[in-house]
């Protein structure tokens, strides 16, 4: 070493660099009880959402039976045959419906999510007709609204596969009339075809009515012969209206729409015929899809979360252990480390993207919100994506933190997460409460994607919290009528509450609501995550105006 | 020999064939600096001769008669070019005196026997005479001319000579025109109907007739002449395994035979050569019974099989041929200085060939080709020619040596489990359980080994589900690797990606596949835990894969061509036909299966016979027509009762595989 010249080896030393990444630790005790117990509590939860799932998509083996003996595919075997061989498929909203009706409507009655065609992402959105006819509940409404707003978001091209009785009637209330309600599908239809979003129809059934609308206004369209019919009224309703008779496929029929009317433009021969011919349609769209390039995986075993964080709220764990077991090589490079540490925020990759990741590790103080607030305004200046990992019981209450400008702190990060532009994940991993889901990017916020572990609850606030607030309250009206509340009194007022709080803040309630896009395995987060990302960059992403932060 | 004693130089040879003996011809003129001239007809422009070619012409349309049986066309090329000398190679021009003749008319060096030894041999009853002359043992029969056209005198003679006996067409060959008599009660009615196929055949009813062999060997001599009367012979080669008349494996030297009876059979092909002045390579071929000889015939060419020859004993026979018509003398005049045997040697003849069908040819294009190394392969075929409808369907001849037959077996074996071709049906399998059968490694065999052990050789077996298992794995992967690194794949929330799909095996078999996808790349098929692909590199069209199935690693290529995927394993290939789920083509209604009643050509031919017009009734089974396709006659039947609504091609004209005859409504 001596013998080299000294300026050489200042050379030498100036041109390596270290780009080693700083890798989490993990302190995971994979042995011990309570690691096991968490371990297994969590996989109980796990287990129980993938045999509800099941239920969804076995559906009903005698309406699958009628279904198929009229030469009919499955919903799901269309979305199988539609799909690129080896494509994932990031369904949305699998829950919705769930114990919604006195009657069962699974998934909504009908099946929505992204998969790639002939080498694009994709919007599938496909009526399941084994479901009360494909016809639109509420429910359904409103997840056809979110397929398409996540379409519109993500610039994703739609394909319908209409098989559907349009509306359903008894419903008709709260599924025709409002701003959000049927018509708004054929609004957005052809807003997203004015931004250059390709809809594609494939009428596989009816398409009665309203349900007209969607090969219509739809810029390519394929209907199957002997099985596809559009007409704005069946004929029931033309012999009641003119005394015409004619049968449906008369009226509607892919004979007519194909070579007469113009309503549709390919001829199918059957369901599959017809799924193909999309699936060409596709490739004539001219759009190339830009792949995720991949990224090592994390370094520990992905099902280490069951163990880490358990099903007990209450029980605190760093969440970075999470993190660890989510973003590539478990490489992470934290921002503001010493700061608000109640807050991890810090730069990593998901399949070699970079993103930023914003995750509760406590409740947010003043500091903590600063440092998000910040840690947002980074990432939107650089464009890159945020996920935020929700296990939040709210802002910090009480004197110090209200004197110290909680409300003012916490503020400034729900204006950031507002008006942030670049793509958002949320995975709400624990409690999401108060105006902790705020600022920690809840469904009003916008996010791309936002999905629940099985474990999460979400609410205003906790339930015991909300019961012991109204017990107080009953209690002052006792106290200024003189009078005191018994301690049964007190536990009949507060049980309810609790289990209330409890029902609704379930991730079943709540995703069978649509509050979020599903409910999720946490071992399966980096995948979900990735698929979002990668589904969220077909949009380019714009630049980031803040409003004004309160000083 | 019109050249006795005069030495002349070749520096530029025509080969007047095509295929894999062409390029072999290339070969050694290449490494004697002979400059080499090709012929091609229409479908063989891009053939691989050609290019091996250093120069090559046009010699006409597909029809052998119009191309390379066309004599003027290629004597005209050879002035052109200014060859000295026309290789005939096997087949075509190579046993016709007439050419031979023209050639020398030509001042052309015909690189073969002089015509008059081809002219001798060529006729059988001729041959046998003189063999007889000669001394060299033949069948006992009847050979004379005074009962040849003469039922009843040749019956007469059958009862001199005693049953069973062979009625043979005296101009037959190719097992064309043989009858196999029992007994006395019987023969008139064979040899009446053996006759007028052999006027059918050959133009000419002449008969002869022998005795009848039951448990034949046919093994044939290797011989060497030079045009200064030296003669050796290069040894015996075994041919035994036949099919359909046709050689299928051929191995040297001959199982069983004594060192004593290998020189007595030698001395005798040797003898049976001097006999008609022979020079250039020859093969006498005999009937062998235990240590019991019979001359049968003389082929005055190079045979297909003479590399088993140059193996045991490490020759050139097509250089010795050049040598020897340059008016060289042999480079071994002496029979004692022929080198070896050494060892023992295999040829396979691999075939474009549907064996479970009754070996019929099946041509196609090949669309991927590996080839196993250290061993010799013979072919003028790469990935992407076209085994043509038009000529032999052989792809190649693949020549394995060892120290010992067993040893010769064995790598015989491996070697062609690592030749893989996709794309069409070959023999390999079929071969590859005849060299692992005990009675081919252990016992004598017969020119009846194929017929006696049908059953064995050609057992269907329905896809095991391993096999299934790995099919479906690799389609899997093939499609992977068509599109791409994927950051992940075959993800499904809350649940496992799953479906089933048709495969079908050689047999149109449905096989419903049931797949589940436990990961991107972990996989249950058909209740087989544990399936995976651990790595894929392509190359060419073929794939190299490892895959794991329910827990067994194994090695295997694949290549997926026109819907057909192509498996090659250790344990054999297989093969599956994968539904597509491309959209319907509307403009082939009828294809798609949308009405029945449809004749589609079985393969690709000539419709040489319409036995009905447009509108006639027919019932089911009756016959509509014949299509003759690679020398073959199938005649086509109609599959249901009606009437004949279309002819979709006039007489004569050539169709592809699947495309229509006859509707029938």
């Amino acid at each position: 070493v001596s013998r080299i010249p000294k300026v050489w080896r200042t050379l030498t030393a100036r041109n390596f660099h270290s780009d080693a990444p700083s890798i989490l630790k993990t302190e995971v005790e994979t042995s011990s009880s309570e690691y096991k117990s968490n371990y297994d509590s969590m996989k109980g939860l796990v287990h129980d959402l993938r045999s509800v799932v099941s239920g969804i998509i076995k559906g009903d083996e005698k309406t699958n039976a009628r279904h198929v003996s009229r030469g009919k595919l499955l919903p799901r075997t269309r979305i199988e045959y539609l799909l690129d061989p080896g494509s994932n498929f990031l369904e949305l909203s699998q829950l919705a419906g769930y114990n919604l009706y006195p009657e069962e409507v699974r998934g909504g009655g009908m099946i929505s999510g992204i998969g790639t065609i002939s080498g694009v992402d994709c919007l599938i959105l496909a009526n399941d007709a084994t479901v009360k006819g494909g016809s639109y509940y509420p429910i359904s409404v409103k997840k056809h609204l979110r397929a398409q707003e996540i379409a519109l978001e993500n610039r994703l091209p739609c394909i319908y596969l209409v098989d559907s009785g349009g509306a359903n009637l008894p419903r008709q209330a709260d599924v025709f009339p409002d701003r959000d309600h049927f018509g708004r599908i054929f609004y957005n239809q052809s807003r997203m075809s004015a931004a250059g979003i390709p809809q594609i129809a494939c009428v596989l059934g009816s398409c009665t009515a309203g349900g007209a609308y969607v090969p219509a206004m739809a810029d390519e369209s394929v209907i199957v012969s002997r099985q596809g019919t559009i007409f704005l009224a069946g004929p029931p309703l033309v012999k009641a209206a003119t005394g015409e008779e004619i049968s449906a496929e008369d009226l509607g029929g892919a004979d007519l729409h194909c070579g007469k009317s113009g309503v549709t433009d390919h001829y199918a021969l059957n369901d599959n015929d017809a799924l193909q011919i999309c699936r060409r349609i596709v490739r004539n769209l001219n759009l190339k899809k830009k792949d995720l390039p991949g990224g090592n995986e994390p370094l520990y075993p992905l099902d280490d979360i069951y163990g880490i964080v358990g099903t007990n709220l209450r029980k605190s764990f760093d969440v970075r252990e999470v993190i660890a077991r989510i973003v590539d090589g478990s490489e992470f490079d934290e921002f503001k480390e010493r700061y608000g540490d109640t807050l991890v925020t810090g730069f990593g990759r998901l399949y070699g993207h970079p993103v930023g990741i914003v995750a509760n590790n406590g409740v947010l103080f003043s500091e903590s919100a600063l440092k998000g607030t910040h840690f947002i305004q980074l990432c939107c200046q650089r464009k890159i994506p945020l996920i935020f990992l929700q296990n939040i019981t709210g802002f910090m209450v009480g004197r110090d933190a209200e004197s110290g400008g909680i409300a003012k702190n916490g503020a400034k990060m729900v204006t950031a997460v507002s008006c942030a532009q670049v793509p958002k994940l949320t995975v709400i991993i624990g409690g999401s409460y108060g105006a902790g889901n705020y600022g920690m990017c809840g469904r009003s916020y916008g996010p791309r994607f936002l999905y629940m572990w099985p474990n999460a609850r979400i609410s205003v606030m906790g339930g015991e919290q909300a019961a012991g607030v109204l017990a107080q309250i009953t209690r002052d009206q006792r106290a200024r009528e003189g009078k005191t509340l018994s301690e049964e009194e007190e536990k009949a007022i507060k049980e309810p509450i609790i289990q209330r709080f409890e029902e609704e803040g379930h991730p079943y309630f709540a995703s069978a609501r649509l509050w979020d896009d599903g409910v999720i395995d946490p071992k399966d987060t980096r995948k979900v995550l990735g698929l979002s990302l990668s589904a969220a960059l077909n949009a380019p992403i714009p630049d980031t105006h803040f409003g004004v932060f309160r000083m | 020999m019109a050249y006795a004693g005069k030495i002349r130089d070749i520096s530029k040879v025509l080969v007047a064939n095509r295929g894999e003996i062409a390029c072999r011809i290339f070969r050694t003129c290449k490494k004697l600096g002979i400059r080499t001239v090709g012929v091609f007809s229409e479908p063989d422009s891009n053939s691989q001769h050609v290019r091996m070619a250093d120069e090559a012409y046009f010699i006409g349309p597909a029809q052998s008669t119009l191309s390379y049986l066309n004599q003027n066309k290629i004597f005209e090329v050879a002035v052109k070019s200014g060859a000295q000398a026309i290789h005939p190679g096997y087949g075509f021009l190579s046993e016709n005196s007439d050419f031979a003749r023209k050639c020398s008319d030509n001042r052309l060096i015909f690189i073969g026997p002089p015509p008059q030894a081809i002219f001798d041999m060529g006729i059988k009853s001729k041959s046998k005479e003189l063999m007889t002359a000669a001394g060299v043992p033949v069948v006992p029969g009847y050979h004379g001319q005074e009962a040849a056209n003469d039922l009843v005198a040749l019956q007469a003679e059958a009862q001199k000579l005693g049953y069973p006996l062979m009625i043979k067409a005296v101009k037959g060959g190719g097992g064309k025109g043989m009858r196999i008599v029992r007994d006395d009660q019987e023969f008139m009615s064979q040899a009446q109907s053996c006759q007028s196929e052999a006027e059918k055949a050959f133009g000419d009813g002449a008969l002869l007739i022998e005795r009848y062999i039951e448990a034949p060997r046919h093994v044939e001599v290797q011989v060497f002449g030079d045009s200064h009367g030296n003669c050796v012979y290069l040894w015996e080669r075994d041919c035994s395994v036949q099919r359909r008349h046709q050689k299928v494996i051929e191995e040297a030297p001959a199982l069983g035979l004594t060192s004593e009876t290998r020189k007595k059979i030698g001395t005798a092909a040797v003898n049976a050569a001097k006999a008609v002045n022979y020079t250039g390579a020859g093969t006498v071929e005999f009937i062998v019974e235990n240590q019991d000889f019979y001359f049968m015939e003389m082929n005055t060419r190079l045979q297909v099989e003479h590399p088993v020859t140059e193996a045991i004993t490490g020759l050139d026979l097509v250089e010795w041929q050049l040598l020897v018509a340059m008016g060289h003398e042999l480079p071994v005049k002496n029979q004692d200085d022929v080198p070896g045997p050494f060892g023992h040697a295999l040829e396979m003849r691999i075939y474009a060939e549907d064996t479970a069908a009754g070996f019929v040819p099946a041509p196609g294009r090949v669309h991927s080709l590996r080839l196993p190394s250290d061993c010799r392969v013979e072919s003028a075929i790469i990935e992407g020619d076209e085994v043509s409808v038009h000529y032999d369907p052989m792809i190649a001849k693949l020549v394995v040596w060892g120290n010992n037959r067993i040893e010769a077996i064995k790598k015989a074996d491996g070697a062609l489990s690592n030749f893989n071709v996709g794309g069409v049906e070959t023999n390999i399998d079929f071969m590859r359980r005849i060299l692992q059968s005990d009675s081919f490694k252990h016992k004598i065999v017969t020119t009846k080994f194929i017929e006696e052990n049908r059953d064995e050789l050609l057992a269907k077996t329905k896809l095991t589900s391993d096999q299934l298992a790995v099919a479906t794995l690799t389609l899997s992967a093939i499609q992977d690797h068509i599109q791409g690194e994927k950051f992940l794949k075959r993800f499904r929330l809350n649940s496992d990606m799953s479906l089933s799909f048709p495969l079908k095996d050689v047999d149109k078999n449905n096989e419903k596949v049931s797949v589940v996808a436990k990961s991107s790349d972990d996989f249950v098929i058909q209740n087989l835990d544990n399936c995976r692909v651990l790595t894929v590199d392509k190359e060419g069209n073929s794939y190299s894969l490892q895959v794991v199935v329910d827990g067994k690693k194994e090695n295997i290529s694949a290549t997926l061509g026109d819907n057909m995927l192509d498996i090659f394993t250790a344990d054999g290939s297989f093969r599956v036909e994968v539904q597509t789920l491309g959209p319907i083509d509307k403009n082939q209604g009828d294809d798609a299966g949308i009405s029945s009643g449809k004749i589609v050509s079985p393969m690709p031919g000539t419709l040489e016979k319409i036995s009905v017009k447009e509108g006639d009734v027919v019932t089911k089974g009756q016959q509509l027509g014949t299509l003759v396709a690679m020398k073959m006659e199938h005649i086509l039947k109609s599959p249901v009762d009606g009437t004949v609504e279309k002819i979709h091609h006039p007489l004569g004209k050539t169709v592809p595989k699947g495309g229509s005859l006859f509707t029938i409504k």
